[in-house]
């Protein structure tokens, strides 16, 4: 059992901030979300919150965070707390069984964690919550760099940019995430379409892609 | 012939004429020698009295003054010299203890616990004296003494007021005797009374009934909390579904951390104040307003005056005893990481009771969330101990009769000390009724007050000489009267002190009264 005061409770021990839900649709305990515009009211920073990548398929390096024990009700400013999971805290996640040390990320779409996708570290053992649902602690620990392909239908030219989709998976089985991003080629070769190769965030927020297949 | 009377005192010849009449308490009896005036009179020792070949002697009297009796002729002045017996020296002695602490189940703390013979003991030590006997005094009660360097001879008056005793110096042996009242030998009558005895019944000195009247009875439950605010409008109190701040959407969907539906500053002010923060005392545990085991009829839960103390004690480091502090239980989320509630658990955090509001108030929010995660309001119970009131302001509380045999009215002793205390709780050694023990002693002091008045009557009779005799719990009042002139006689009062040229009874307690000790 759990007391509430600042020291004992695990709840207090968490950096909370203050979120609303930017759609009527309502969010479970647990879930990741999507920060999408900050507001200040009475005097605080409000991050509005959806459903990852829900309204476009764009690729999001950062801007994630986890709810906590409490449901948001599914309407547009409805309230709620979030963290950014820098310790560790409670997520929902689909299905599997997440293992130690195993990255799992925000999919297309929903509100759980996805094995394979980027940005949260397990960093515990997996429960179930009282809805029934399966959670694990995780902590964020950023993305670095992912893997992408050209599947433009044309070469990415040397000094010139186009989109790449981000893949996921097993390494040598990794399928299409369903996201995507622009990735400037700065390598001397031309990124030919059907291949993958590793993009990166470098020079604030320019993403480089450097093509691994000729 | 005449069987001689005479009387000494030490350092004073010629006595004329004395009289003492001798008296129960702690104050001390005065008494007047007529002599003739002698410079520069420091007597002070033994008054002896003989008559018929016994004699009798009050030790360690004193002179208190001198007084210059004029002749009618203005010839021949006669010296009135007024002494006391050896009480003189009780006024200056003090005693300091406290005893009969309570506990807060009404039972008496081991460590502190003294009968009343006890006590007197104590008191007696403190006034010097060596020889004394208690062992009449009453037993099965334990009245609460704290003396802080308190006037020993008060002391010991107020304890024999207390448990229906008094205080007897008795000349035959020099010890000091406690008796209960209504106890005691009676006067003798067929032998040559001077004056016979001669009995009435002081109608105004005794009551038809007596009744105690203990301290409030205290109870522990555990007392329903339920969630309220006060309304900005108007400053009322209510419960949270009915305040006037409360969104559209209820309790379920608006967050007590934030409160994004609530736009009035005023109002937004009273939720992080009180919303889910401050609960009221509405109930008993399961509904109703009864208390168990209390005949008051409860017709709202002003009439609990709580504490924030259980009736259970711990024993601390140094031996004390102390209350344990009033707790909150019941099913609630408790600040976990996961949207589960605790089941009849006991809430560990702080909070704070506002006694005279009947209400608990937390220093986060208390919340229920269901298993999807939607606010609600906890299940919250305060348990603590309480006293009840009446719809008059009456304590309830334990109050025990007797009757008597007089028409004067019910005479009523208050015994604050002693209450019984009515508990559900299942603590390992927890007392949860002392009704037995408190209605004992309850009853018990109704017994000895029964006793002082069982003899309703008052006499007095007069003997011829200067009679050996002692006071006891009956028998207070005893005159001795030599002159030279005249016979020797000694005048016996029962039941009340009828001497009228001495100080009554009544008046010596003014002056004690005045003193502002009594």
């Amino acid at each position: 059992m759990s007391p509430a005061d600042l020291l004992r409770s695990p709840f207090m021990r968490r950096d909370w901030v203050r979120v609303k839900n930017g759609v009527a649709t309502l969010i479970p305990p647990h879930s990741v979300v999507l920060i999408t515009a900050t507001t200040v009211t009475n005097n605080e920073v409000v991050y509005t919150v959806r459903q990852p990548n829900a309204a476009s398929t764009d690729f999001n390096w950062n801007g994630y965070l986890i709810t906590g024990p409490f449901s948001i009700p599914a309407t547009v400013g409805a309230e709620g707390v979030a963290t950014e999971a820098s310790v560790p805290a409670l997520a929902r996640y689909d299905t599997g069984t997440p293992a130690l040390k195993e990255v799992w990320g925000p999919k297309h779409g929903q509100f759980t964690l996805s094995k394979g996708y980027h940005g949260f570290e397990i960093v515990g053992t997996n429960t179930t919550s009282p809805s029934g649902t399966n959670v694990v602690p995780v902590r964020w620990i950023g993305v670095e760099e992912v893997l992408v392909k050209n599947e433009t239908g044309s070469p990415i030219a040397a000094a010139n940019s186009g989109s790449c989709n981000v893949y996921v998976g097993t390494a040598g089985s990794e399928t299409d995430s369903g996201m995507d991003l622009t990735c400037y080629n700065r390598s001397s070769t031309s990124w030919a379409t059907g291949k993958f190769g590793g993009a990166s965030r470098l020079n604030g927020s320019s993403v480089y892609g450097v093509p691994w297949q000729t | 012939m005449t069987t001689q009377a005479s009387v000494s005192f030490t350092g004073i010849s010629n006595i004329r004429q004395v009289r003492f009449p001798f008296s129960r308490g702690v104050l001390p009896s005065q008494g007047v020698i007529y002599c003739p005036p002698v410079d520069g009179l420091d007597a002070g020792g033994t008054l002896t009295f003989s008559f018929g070949g016994n004699s009798f002697s009050f030790q360690d009297c004193a002179i208190s003054s001198c007084h210059l009796v004029r002749h009618y002729d203005g010839l021949h002045p006669i010296w009135m010299v007024c002494f006391k017996d050896r009480r003189w020296r009780w006024k200056q002695k003090t005693v300091s203890g406290d005893w009969n602490r309570r506990l807060s189940d009404g039972t008496v703390d081991p460590a502190t616990q003294l009968t009343p013979a006890g006590l007197a003991q104590q008191i007696l030590t403190a006034l010097g004296e060596g020889s004394y006997d208690t062992s009449q005094m009453p037993t099965g009660v334990y009245p609460r003494c704290l003396w802080q360097d308190e006037r020993a001879d008060i002391a010991l008056q107020r304890l024999c007021d207390y448990v229906g005793c008094e205080v007897v110096l008795n000349p035959r042996t020099n010890a000091v005797e406690i008796w209960p009242l209504g106890s005691g030998s009676t006067t003798s009558t067929g032998a040559g009374e001077l004056v016979p005895k001669y009995r009435h019944v002081p109608r105004v000195n005794v009551p038809s009934q007596v009744r105690v009247v203990c301290g409030p009875s205290v109870y522990q439950s555990q007392l329903q909390l339920t969630a309220t605010a006060r309304n900005y409008s108007n400053g009322q109190e209510r419960k949270l579904a009915d305040w006037e701040g409360m969104p559209s959407g209820g309790i379920t969907t608006e967050s007590p951390i934030s409160f994004p539906n609530i736009s009035s500053n005023n109002l937004r002010a009273i939720a992080f104040e009180e919303y889910l923060r401050l609960f009221h005392v509405t109930a008993q545990k399961g509904g109703g307003l009864a208390v168990p085991n209390c005949p008051t009829a409860i017709t709202s839960t002003e009439q609990y005056v709580l504490s924030d103390t259980l009736l259970e004690t711990y024993t601390d480091g140094w031996g004390f005893k102390k209350n344990l502090p009033c707790y909150v239980e019941g099913d609630f989320w408790a600040y976990s990481d996961i949207a589960t509630n605790v089941s009849n658990q006991r809430y560990t955090g702080e909070f704070k009771t506002l006694l005279d509001r009947r209400s608990v108030q937390f220093p986060f929010p208390m919340l229920k969330l269901s298993s999807s995660g939607a606010y609600g309001e906890p299940t919250l119970y305060l348990v603590t101990s309480y006293k009840v009131k009446d719809a008059n302001g009456q304590f309830s509380g334990l109050t025990r009769e007797g009757a008597v045999s007089g028409s004067g009215g019910t005479l009523v002793l208050k015994r604050p000390e002693i209450f019984s205390i009515y508990s559900n709780s299942t603590s390992p050694g927890a007392q949860t009724n002392t009704e037995a023990q408190a209605t004992a002693e309850a009853d018990q002091y109704v017994s000895i007050f029964q006793q002082k008045y069982s003899r309703t009557t008052a006499s007095e009779i007069t003997y011829p000489g200067l009679l050996s005799g002692s006071l006891d719990g009956n028998i207070c009042q005893i005159t001795w009267e030599y002159s030279v002139n005249h016979l020797a006689r000694t005048m016996v009062c029962e039941g009340d002190e009828l001497d009228v040229s001495a100080l009554s009874s009544q008046e010596r307690r003014r002056n004690l009264g005045s003193e502002g000790q009594l």
